[in-house]
């Protein structure tokens, strides 16, 4: 479907937008057999979870219902979670900031530019700052507005179906809560907070979030103490292990430094970094290293695994995990 | 009479409904932290590049420090020049700018309405039988009036007729546009036609110094049928803008000043500790639905 409107996503069609004119990558990847596979989307995914926005799966706990009548309850829930969303009651953190950027959107587009994500998509209409907000705006004024001539002269006019609703949960992932775009609002708003609290619906009243973020992040932390599960011990054999990969690869032997008093900068990356990119604390290592700066890693828990990740999605967790810590 | 009732009650209205709106973001529950870097306020550079007092070491040893200058400053760029829309996107800013400083001139060209008012009343005519007043007081007050009146109410006409149309043949703007948001931009060009067209056969906005001697004497308003229309649209649309998004003037302070610039540190006996024991005693009434919020009702245990 082309020249898509957020009216759009009520309408029934197999897949809303297809993702063709993606960002040449930076170099090194814009050389031919550089760019990283990019795997597409396998076809018996369609019955199982949604595909239906861009044909990709962000959000594996979002599955398709079996009935119509799960599939309105589904909606119900959404419905009932929009308006815990809006009342001073349950979401008392987070009621001034939605509000805000709720009512005064301006449109005028500022924020498109600044978003990677709708840039590098090629600029696909579904991914542009506005676009999830001003679904957001219209689900919202139909459902508070009764959705007669006045909550559609207000922009309530879109079909609040199991569709809309199915296709707005993976839609909610596909920000990365960057705040690029409240950097240019005029108007001081943010898109990315929107983004956030639709996805606290989801998980908040329909228990959907994606597993990496919930089962296996803040549940896991909650319950081990670690998002990663790394004890001290763990993390100190990586260190090792990383002094040893370094050297194999440039020939330099380097010494990490791990709690060293009196140091000028303490190096705290995400824990998951050392699980699953180890590249990563590698190439700060050689480049803080190189520079001569006086710097150190934290062997204790909250600094190599300080990550909350609650704050991508949910309030609730979002507390807990900074009371565990 | 009406008309001057009417003129004070759409007047009243405007501010005591954009008060409301303050005092009703003012007294929502405290939000969680959601600064964005860079915030002005924080001292020298690091108000520009983005720091803040959690790089000093320490810091909850040291004086709070808080450019209340920075701050203004930045508040003043953005309120008089749109200086975020002119940086990231300035083709929109034309349109834009031209609409709000219309508007910041017609608010000066009412102040000075106002003063030639009065002036008249206390016996300075700013008009004389041979034309403007020959007092240098008069004549600039006269003249201010006309040039703020004349390019303000101008300027109105053409950023909101342009950013109607712009908002109708643009095709990312008109899918976004709803049918309020056109509405209220032909509102405020109507209004401003009506008035120009009532200035048209008044070039010296005498009328206007009328109108204000009437209120402030409280005492009828000679008015035409164009006049009137005038009048009574303009009124409708002052309590009309602060009920609609328009009321932007109170959101875009708290969006600023209450949430991406707000980054008080929660220090002992400090009035943040304060608040923030206010907000964490509160126990809500009501609460989610999902499993890991509200668990399943336990087992009655044994008591013992
Ligand atoms: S920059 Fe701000 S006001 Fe403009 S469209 Fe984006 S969110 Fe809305
Ligand atoms: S916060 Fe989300 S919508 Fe905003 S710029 Fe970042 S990715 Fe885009």
């Amino acid at each position: 479907m082309a020249n898509i409107r957020p009216q759009d996503m009520g309408k029934p069609s197999e897949q809303l937008c297809k993702i063709e004119n993606l960002m040449p990558l930076p170099a090194p990847y814009d050389k031919p057999g550089m760019e990283p596979d990019f795997s597409t989307p396998k076809d018996a995914w369609k019955d199982t979870y949604c595909t239906s926005l861009d044909g990709f799966v962000g959000n594996e706990t979002l599955v398709r219902p079996k009935t119509k009548e799960e599939e309105e309850a589904m909606v119900k829930q959404f419905l009932t979670g929009l308006e815990r969303l809006f009342s001073d009651e349950t979401n008392r953190n987070y009621l001034q900031p939605l509000m805000l950027s709720f009512e005064y959107c301006a449109k005028c587009n500022t924020c498109s530019e600044a978003c990677h994500v709708f840039k590098a998509s090629g600029e696909a209409e579904i991914y542009r700052p506005i676009f999830r907000s001003e679904v957001m705006r219209k689900i919202a004024k139909k459902h508070f507005g009764g959705g007669g001539l006045l909550s559609k002269f207000a922009g309530g006019d879109i079909d609040i179906n199991f569709e809309t609703i199915f296709r707005l949960g993976e839609l909610a992932y596909r920000c990365n809560l960057c705040r690029r775009c409240a950097q240019t609002c005029p108007l001081g708003l943010d898109n990315g907070l929107l983004a956030r609290e639709l996805r606290k619906v989801f998980s908040m009243e329909m228990g959907i979030a994606p597993k990496p973020l919930h089962e296996k992040g803040s549940m896991l932390q909650l319950k081990t103490g670690s998002s990663t599960g790394i004890t001290r011990e763990a993390f100190l054999d990586m260190i090792e292990f990383l002094e040893e990969d370094i050297y194999e690869r440039t020939g330099k032997q380097y010494k990490i430094p791990v709690d060293k008093k009196g140091a000028d900068i303490l190096l705290t990356h995400n824990a998951g970094e050392y699980m699953a990119w180890p590249e990563n604390p590698a190439a700060f290592a050689i480049i803080f290293e190189e520079a001569g700066l006086d710097w150190t890693l934290s062997s204790e828990l909250l600094g190599y695994d300080n990550v909350n990740y609650g704050l991508f999605y949910d309030d609730a967790q979002s507390r807990k995990s900074v009371l565990v810590k | 009479m009406l008309l001057t009732v009417f003129i004070y009650a759409s007047i009243i209205a405007f501010i005591g409904i954009s008060l409301y709106k303050a005092y009703q973001y003012a007294k929502m529950p405290m939000h969680g932290r959601w600064e964005l870097y860079p915030v002005p306020k924080e001292p020298g550079e690091k108000g520009h590049y983005g720091g803040s007092y959690y790089e000093d070491l320490e810091w909850w040893n040291k004086p709070r420090q808080v450019s209340h200058s920075g701050e203004i400053i930045d508040m003043m760029k953005e309120m008089l020049f749109i200086k975020n829309l002119f940086v990231n996107q300035r083709h929109q800013w034309w349109l834009s700018y031209a609409l709000h400083l219309g508007i910041y001139l017609l608010g000066l060209w009412t102040v000075l309405l106002a003063v030639g008012a009065v002036m008249e009343l206390s016996g300075i005519p700013l008009t004389t039988a041979e034309g403007v007043s020959a007092s240098f007081a008069a004549s600039m007050v006269y003249y201010i009036t006309f040039i703020s009146g004349s390019v303000g109410a101008l300027l109105v006409a053409f950023g909101s007729i342009s950013l109607f149309l712009k908002r109708m043949f643009n095709e990312t703007f008109s899918k976004y546009t709803t049918p309020q948001e056109y509405f209220n931009l032909f509102f405020i060009f109507a209004v401003v036609i009506s008035g120009l067209m009532v200035w048209s056969a008044d070039p010296g906005f005498n009328y206007g110094r009328e109108i204000m001697k009437g209120l402030f004497t409280f005492s009828p308003i000679q008015a035409d049928g164009a006049l009137t229309a005038h009048i009574i649209l303009l009124g409708v649309l002052l309590i009309y803008i602060p009920q609609t998004k328009m009321s932007h003037y109170v959101g875009k302070y708290f969006a600023f000043h209450k949430i991406l610039w707000d980054n008080e540190p929660n220090l002992r006996n400090s009035k943040m500790e304060e608040v923030i024991k206010g907000a964490i005693s509160y126990k809500p009434k009501a609460s989610w639905s999902a499993p890991h919020i509200k668990p399943p009702a336990p087992a009655p245990k044994d008591e013992k």
